[in-house]
C-alpha cells in the first residue's frame, strides 16, 4: 500500500510539472522537496504506529473448558483474574480483557515480529474506567500502547495502537 | 500407557474442545488453515490436555503446537518429562 501511494505521489508531481513554465522550476522543486519530506515522515510514522483490532464472543467465556484455572492463568495474570472474577458476571469483562490481549498482540506484531503471549500484557482500569495496557517483556518499555474496549450485549470489540513513546 | 491410546484420547479432546467429528481431524490438522481451531480453542485444548495427562504445557510448547502431529508429539514428551520427575 505504502509503494502504491509514493507512485501516486510521483504521478500527481509530473502531471503538476506541464502546468508551470520552466521559470517556476525553483519554486516548484522546493515544493517537491517539502512533498518528498512530507512522504518521508508519513513512512516514518507508518513505521512506528502498529494496529491491532479483535471482536470476541461474550458466550465463549461461560465454556467449561475455558474456565479451567490451567485456562484461565496462561491468558490472565492474577490481577486481571481478582478484578473479573469479582463481577456478578465476569464472561463480558474476561471477554473483553482477552480481546484486548488479541488487539494488542496484533499492534505489536504489526511493529516487528515479536510474538507476545497473553499473560505477558495486563489490562487493567484506571480511576476513571479507561483500560491500561502494561507489557511485562523489558524490551518492549519504549512502546506505548492505547487500547479502547466496547461491547454490546453478546460480542466484545477491542482497537490498540502501539507507538514508540514520545522523549 | 501405549502410544497408540494416548493417540486417541489426544483426538478425542480435540474432537470435543473443537466441535468437530474425529474423522475430520489427521496429522495434517493444522491451526492456520483449520477454521474452527481458533486462539481460544487452542488455550482451551490445552487446558483439558493439561488436566486430563497430569501434564504441564509450557508457553513455547504451546505455541510450537501448530500441528495435530506437532500436538501428539508435545504431549508425549510432556507426559515423558512428568514421569522422569516423578
Amino acid at each position: 500500500m505504502r509503494c502504491r501511494s509514493e507512485k501516486g505521489l510521483v504521478s500527481a508531481i509530473d502531471d503538476d510539472a506541464n502546468l508551470h513554465d520552466i521559470e517556476n522550476w525553483s519554486c516548484q522543486s522546493r515544493w517537491m522537496e517539502g512533498l518528498r519530506n512530507m512522504s518521508t515522515h508519513a513512512r516514518d510514522l507508518l513505521g512506528q504506529v502498529g494496529v491491532g483490532v479483535d471482536i470476541e464472543s461474550i458466550d465463549r467465556f461461560r465454556d467449561r473448558d475455558v474456565l479451567r484455572p490451567s485456562v484461565l492463568n496462561k491468558i490472565f495474570t492474577r490481577r486481571e483474574l481478582d478484578y473479573c472474577l469479582s463481577k456478578e458476571s465476569s464472561a463480558p469483562h474476561l471477554a473483553a480483557r482477552f480481546s484486548g490481549k488479541e488487539a494488542v498482540i496484533k499492534a505489536i506484531g504489526s511493529l516487528s515480529n515479536l510474538r507476545l503471549f497473553y499473560n505477558e500484557i495486563e489490562i487493567l482500569n484506571n480511576d476513571i474506567g479507561v483500560p491500561i495496557v502494561r507489557l511485562s517483556r523489558d524490551e518492549l518499555a519504549k512502546l506505548e500502547v492505547k487500547l479502547s474496549l466496547s461491547h454490546s450485549e453478546d460480542k466484545v470489540l477491542a482497537f490498540a495502537l502501539a507507538a514508540e513513546k514520545q522523549q | 500407557m501405549s502410544e497408540i491410546k494416548i493417540d486417541s484420547r489426544i483426538l478425542n479432546i480435540f474432537s470435543d474442545v473443537l466441535g468437530v467429528p474425529g474423522s475430520a481431524i489427521s496429522d495434517e490438522t493444522a491451526y492456520d488453515s483449520f477454521e474452527q481451531w481458533d486462539s481460544l480453542r487452542h488455550l482451551a485444548f490445552v487446558g483439558k490436555l493439561e488436566d486430563e495427562f497430569d501434564i504441564y504445557i509450557d508457553i513455547d510448547d504451546v505455541i510450537a503446537m501448530e500441528t495435530f502431529a506437532k500436538v501428539k508429539a508435545i504431549v508425549k514428551k510432556c507426559i515423558t518429562e512428568q514421569t522422569v520427575a516423578a
